[in-house]
């Protein structure tokens, strides 16, 4: 489902995302870990189409973004850790609008939009204009709307911030029953728990480089310590910091 | 592929659907001050129109060059403000929203969000048409008894006049974009400035031509070649001019030709707009995205150093928090960007006034003239302060805990604010005060008068400004803009509306009435008590201006809970 093949990413003189390679198959629930600034955020935005690529290329579902922007962005579903809701629209309008910005049908959009309400509790404010909602509400219902077209792929940026730990648990049990059905999730995310929790495989950046990926054990392997994925993390990452590659060189 | 172009009618629809229902329902003194104030200005525009076609009328003057060369020039001046305003509105909401993140990660095609944003910003930026444009063409036609369909083509030729500078802008805008990403900023502050010298330029050898021109045949031809730059075949402002006037005059298949020509061109120029955007617009964001690096180094200025030591009357503490607040207000270059366009419009306007006093005017007018500048000035204060001051206290927002746990006296925050907002805009407007009346040739006296004008709107402004917000925050909001278009925003700019007037008219207009009066009939008409007066007036307002809102905005934010 997506394919990054030796992406490079440079601001200005400065490299974010440094030669990176990684296929992520169908149904994979894959976390992204790293520290700030490692280039977690680039590759998402690369991945929607928002940036390109200084070197490379990023397909999603066999579609170039590139050159094919709008089928793969057809297949998917963003949602980032700082999400857009239209402030003068109302909860159920900006499903309505979601619905025919993914072309579906009016009778279609309407049985999806009354199951995301119905799963997400969206029910109580989804009438009132979204200025009005909490961080918690404006969460849920972006979730919602990302859901409604059933994507096949979801990318999630830092999925938990200001849910309350019952909206966590319903989100955690969303994205494995999506994951069952055959959908891809991307998610990026420095809660490690929620990683170790969802996570098929964790791939960990540093400086732009991939410096580990696998599952949990192949990781735990990686870093020759038999601990949580907190420690396996911290290892890897201090490692990495301990050899970095010097600016502008691709490795 | 779904139709996306349906799909935002229905988005903007709604919005704009909700936001009237709002509009009705919350905020009746805002919408009644928006209806109002356009009103007025267009009663005023039309009554002005109306006095000149009509005096063309009666004195028999043929009006056919003479209409033409204002239909031009005003339709040319129009077009060119669509130009900057459609391509200013199309680059933040195009590059720097957080919409149109949101709308480039979904399908939706780059030319159908152009599309949307496009109509979006010229909507919003022709309502100078509709005020200024509209009254005068509607004076013109009846004064002139133009027949019916005058009126329905005039809206017909206005509305496909619209596409043309707006395309322009979106061309420039996208141009920009993607050919200076690093310097886009850079490169339009210099094509703004760029051009608002050459306008000036040409302001004032018209000026100077209308001056000459009235003894002389061959100025006066002068003054009309002035306007050449507005005519001609490949001018779409002659192109709309000639249609209006030709239905105007009665000769409805000049009209519909050349409004045909108006809408082909238009269309033709959004076609390639849209061609345009459909194949730079996401090249551009993302060059936009990463045309820099990562991190920029940010430190201290001398400039922070300045305005600390421009306040060094106040507490070390209170001082931290000015230089705080003036360094997010440097950090923002539209923010400084609109007081250079501000202060430079202020200065070439001076520049041209010169060249009246210079050619010898009569002493009523240069009176007239001194008042419309220090006029002018105390509105860039009002301005200044209603857009950057004000909306400080609301900003702190959720940040407010950050104030509310600092060892100062919540007071001393305020009186912080206070001191920012006179200190800067005593600084700019009166350097641009100072620097105008030298360049004008006015007497001390006068530069003194004008000093203290500006002293008292400073703390008066300064005052309201800071009170009203404290009184007043609106914490929820994040984009200065709404702050300021908010409830609060309103009452603070009608109340800074009328304590300007009433310091202009009781501390100068005395002063240059009279001695614009005795001028003209050549004895002393106001006698020494009333310029007194007007003085002690203005002392009086100022003081209330300053220390009750003042007062009011401190027992309102020693009471906010954070």
């Amino acid at each position: 489902m997506i394919e990054f093949q030796n992406v490079t990413k440079r601001y200005g003189t400065k490299t974010a995302v440094r030669d990176l390679n990684l296929s992520i198959p169908d149904g994979e629930v894959f976390a992204f870990l790293g520290p700030n600034g490692a280039g977690k955020t680039t590759s998402i935005k690369m991945m929607c189409g928002l940036l390109f690529p200084t070197s490379g290329t990023v397909s999603i579902g066999g579609f170039n973004l590139q050159t094919h922007g709008e089928h793969a962005r057809q297949l998917m579903s963003y949602v980032p850790d700082q999400p857009f809701l239209y402030e003068k629209l109302t909860g159920r309008e900006f499903l309505e609008f979601i619905a025919d910005l993914y072309g579906m049908s009016r009778e279609d959009g309407q049985r999806r939009m009354t199951e995301v309400i119905e799963l997400f509790s969206l029910q109580d404010f989804v009438n009132d204009l979204t200025e009005r909602y909490s961080h918690g509400m404006r969460q849920r219902t972006v979730f919602a709307a990302a859901l409604l077209h059933q994507p096949r792929l979801l990318i999630v940026d830092e999925p938990t911030v200001g849910l309350d730990p019952k909206s966590i648990r319903l989100l955690k049990d969303v994205l494995r029953n999506l994951a069952k059905n055959g959908a891809t999730i991307f998610l990026s995310t420095h809660s490690l728990d929620i990683a170790q929790e969802l996570a098929d495989r964790i791939g960990i950046v540093e400086h732009g480089r991939l410096i580990g990926m696998g599952t949990l054990d192949t990781l735990r392997k990686m870093a020759s310590i038999d601990g949580s994925l907190e420690d396996v993390f911290l290892k890897l990452t201090e490692e990495a910091a301990l050899d970095p590659k010097p600016e502008g060189v691709v490795p | 592929m779904s139709n996306h172009a349906a799909t935002f009618w229905k988005l903007r629809i709604r919005l704009l659907r909700n936001a009237r229902t709002q509009l009705f329902g919350n905020s009746r003194v805002r919408l009644f001050t928006m209806i109002a104030s356009s009103v007025v200005v267009w009663i005023a525009v039309y009554a002005a129109a109306h006095g000149g076609f009509q005096l063309l009328n009666t004195q028999n003057i043929p009006p056919g060059a003479i209409v033409d060369l204002i239909f031009n020039a005003m339709f040319f001046t129009l077009g060119t403000m669509l130009v900057f305003s459609t391509g200013l509105m199309l680059y933040a909401s195009l590059f720097n929203g957080a919409e149109t993140r949101f709308l480039l990660a979904t399908p939706a095609r780059e030319d159908h969000i152009f599309a949307s944003k496009f109509q979006g910003a010229s909507l919003f930026s022709s309502w100078a048409f509709l005020v200024l444009g509209v009254p005068v063409l509607l004076a013109y036609g009846i004064v002139f008894a133009a027949p019916w369909y005058f009126y329905p083509l005039l809206f017909v030729h206005l509305l496909g006049f619209v596409f043309i500078p707006g395309s322009v802008g979106a061309i420039l805008c996208l141009i920009l974009v993607n050919f200076f990403p690093h310097r886009r900023k850079q490169a339009l502050i210099v094509l703004i400035l760029g051009l608002a010298a050459a306008l000036g330029y040409w302001g004032y050898k018209t000026v100077m031509a209308a001056r000459v021109g009235a003894n002389n045949r061959e100025e006066l031809q002068g003054l009309f070649d002035m306007f050449s730059i507005t005519k001609g075949i490949a001018s779409p402002s002659d192109w709309l001019s000639h249609g209006v006037l030709s239905a105007g005059r009665g000769n409805l298949r000049d009209s519909v030709q050349a409004l045909a020509v108006v809408w082909s061109n238009g269309l033709a120029l959004y076609l390639l707009a849209t061609f345009l955007a459909k194949r730079m617009y996401r090249r551009g964001f993302n060059r936009m995205a990463t045309g820099g690096d990562i991190r920029r180094t940010y430190g201290r200025s001398r400039l922070d150093t300045v305005m600390e030591w421009s306040v060094f009357y106040l507490k070390r503490e209170t001082r931290i928090l000015i230089v705080k607040d003036f360094r997010t207000f440097r950090r923002e270059p539209a923010q400084i960007g609109q007081v250079v366009i501000f202060g430079g419009l202020v200065v070439l306007a001076a520049l041209n006034m010169r060249g009246f006093f210079e050619a010898g005017i009569p002493e009523a007018y240069s009176h007239a003239l001194s008042l419309l500048k220090i006029s002018a000035t105390g509105l860039l204060m009002c301005a200044f302060l209603g857009r950057f001051v004000y909306p400080l206290i609301s900003l702190e927002g959720r940040k407010f805990w950050i104030l509310g746990l600092l060892p100062l006296r919540r007071e001393q925050i305020l009186w912080g604010k206070f001191a920012y907002a006179l200190t800067g805009s005593l600084l700019l407007a009166g350097s641009l005060g100072v620097i105008s009346d030298l360049v004008m040739g006015l007497s001390p006296f006068v530069v003194g008068l004008h000093l203290l004008t500006i002293l008292y709107l400073g703390l008066g402004l300064s005052g309201l400004s800071v009170g009203i917000s404290a009184c007043l925050p609106n914490f929820r909001e994040t984009d200065p803009s709404k702050i300021v278009l908010g409830f609060g925003g309103t009452v603070n700019m009608l109340i800074g509306l009328g304590y300007l007037v009433i310091v202009i008219v009781t501390m100068c207009g005395p002063y240059h009435l009279s001695r614009a009066t005795e001028s003209l009939v050549g004895q002393q008409t106001t006698p020494w008590w009333l310029l007194a007066g007007g003085v002690f007036l203005a002392t009086v307002a100022c003081v209330l201006a300053t220390w009750l809102p003042m007062r009011a905005g401190y027992r309102n934010f020693k009471q906010i809970e954070f």
